[in-house]
Parts: C-alpha cells; structure tokens; sequence
C-alpha cells in the first residue's frame, strides 16, 4: 500500500480531530460531577437561605462542608490505586485537586477581604463570575462547551445581580446551580 | 521510511486507534463511549476492535457494573508505538 500527499494530509486531519474530540470528552467526563456537585451545593444552600424560617447563618458553611466532602469523595474516586497504576497522569492528581480547591477558596476569602465584600449579592455575583471566567479560562484548552458553560455562568450572575432583586436567592440558586447541574450532566454526554 | 501500518491505515480504525491516543497513558474508554464518537454499530465496532486486539494493539476488559455487562478498551504500548510510527509515516510523505 502507498500513499499519496493527499492521502496523507487527509489521514493526519482524521486522526487531530479524532483526538482531540476523545480528550475533550475525557476531561468533560472528568469534570461533570464536580459540576453538579457545585450546583447543587448552589442550588441547595439558595433556596435554604431564601425560603428557610430558620436560622441562616450556618447554612453556606455546612453546604460548603458536606459539598467540599463530596468533591474530595469524586477525587479519591478518580484517582484510585487501580487508575493511578495505569495512568501515570493520575499519580499525585488527588493532591493536586486538592492545593487547586483550596487556592480557590483563600482566593475568595482574600479577596472579600480586602475588598470589603460584606453583602450578600455581592459575593454571591462576584463568585458566579469569578468561577464563570475560571471554565471559560480552563475551556479554551479543554473545548467549547466548558467555554459556553463559563459564559451562561457569568452572565447569569451579573443579570441577576442587576436585574433580580427581591428573590435574587432564589434566581441564583435554581438559574446559577441549576445552569451548573445541567452543564455537568450536558458534559457527560457524547 | 517505513511503510504504512495496513492495520491502523483503515478509515475506523484510524480514527479508533487516534481517539484512544488522546486519553491519558493507561485509561479506558467504554465500547458505548466509543460506539458513539465514531458513529459505528455494535456489529461493525467489534470487528475492528477484534481486529486491532489480534496485533495487541489495544487491550479490551470486559466486566460488570452491577447487573450490566461493561466492556472497555484501551491502547497498549505496542499499539502507542505502532500508531506514532504510522503518524511518524504519514508526516514524512507530507513533508515530501
């Protein structure tokens, strides 16, 4: 069998596309659960702090407890023995996740702080745009849908920080989580 | 310059043996996963996967999650190299 430069040119565009369209859809397989995992947290925490009669004030860092257990649940899971013997890629991953997670979170207190982000709407729009940009960033190197999701997130976030006003809660919670499980379960598809 | 590989040049199988090169060293895709990005049936998947399993190309596992049987693939080190070489092929008759 001999090949021609047109055969060739033809083979190695088949074979780009082919893997890039398997990495993209390895790495939207790996991120959907923390996606929904987020969501829901949002979705969760947002409804309780509209809705609930009760005392409120414990609600975001109890969802943020049980939602970061479950994040390092998914990592574990990702990254157990078998996979790590496998997949050079995944030795010392769990760590990783882990130093990325909690830079985002001194990221938040950091900034609130010096900023002096004392209200609600603020932090709750300044964290959908913050992690809206962060999957648009992460998405110019994974594929588009990461990129589409970021933008939903962060335009979703400033329109309700604007525009909604007396059940803003209750927008962010079911528009920003609800975007978030919907993104996550839409990544896992083919 | 070596030749084509006349296993991995078939149209799927290329396209199978690139979307398995794009995963990280060692990790599995599902035959459903796989099924679904290259538009294949079951019927015509199996043959090719059969195919590229006679060389040791690729490894295929099959058990159960549950009560459904799971059938995953993945590429071995020979097909890694087998497949770089016909890339390595491809780019020297386009560099002429």
């Amino acid at each position: 069998m001999t090949l021609d430069k047109a055969q060739a040119a033809q083979a190695l565009a088949d074979i780009d596309q082919s893997q890039r369209y398997s990495s993209s859809l390895y790495s939207y397989g790996r991120s959907a659960p923390y996606l929904v995992i987020a969501g829901l947290m949002w979705l969760v925490a947002d409804l309780l702090l509209q809705f609930s009669p009760f005392d409120k004030t414990w609600t975001w860092p109890v969802v943020s407890l049980i939602g970061t257990a479950a994040f390092f649940g998914v990592a574990i899971r990702q990254t157990r023995p078998e996979s790590r013997a496998r997949s050079p890629a995944h030795r010392g991953l769990f760590w990783r996740i882990v130093v990325v997670w909690l830079a985002v979170l001194a990221f938040m207190v950091a900034t609130f702080a010096i900023y002096g982000l004392q209200d609600g709407r603020q932090q709750h729009s300044f964290i959908g745009v913050f992690f809206g940009c962060l999957y648009v960033a992460v998405g110019v190197f994974m594929g588009w849908r990461m990129v589409a999701v970021g933008v939903a997130l962060a335009v979703l976030s400033m329109v309700g920080f604007f525009a909604v006003h007396e059940y803003y809660l209750a927008y962010m919670g079911v528009v920003g989580g609800g975007a978030m499980i919907l993104s996550g379960l839409w990544l896992r598809r083919v | 310059m070596s030749g084509p590989d006349e296993i991995i040049h078939q149209s799927t199988r290329l396209k199978l043996m690139a979307a398995l090169r794009g995963l990280p060293q060692g990790e599995m895709i599902e035959f459903t996963r796989l099924k679904a990005m290259l538009k294949a049936t079951d019927g015509n998947l199996g043959a090719h996967l059969t195919a590229l399993e006679k060389p040791g190309y690729i490894e295929v596992a099959k058990d159960f999650v549950g009560k459904k049987p799971r059938t995953r693939v993945a590429i071995t080190k020979a097909g890694r190299t087998a497949f770089d070489d016909h890339v390595a092929y491809l780019r020297e008759i386009i560099d002429g």
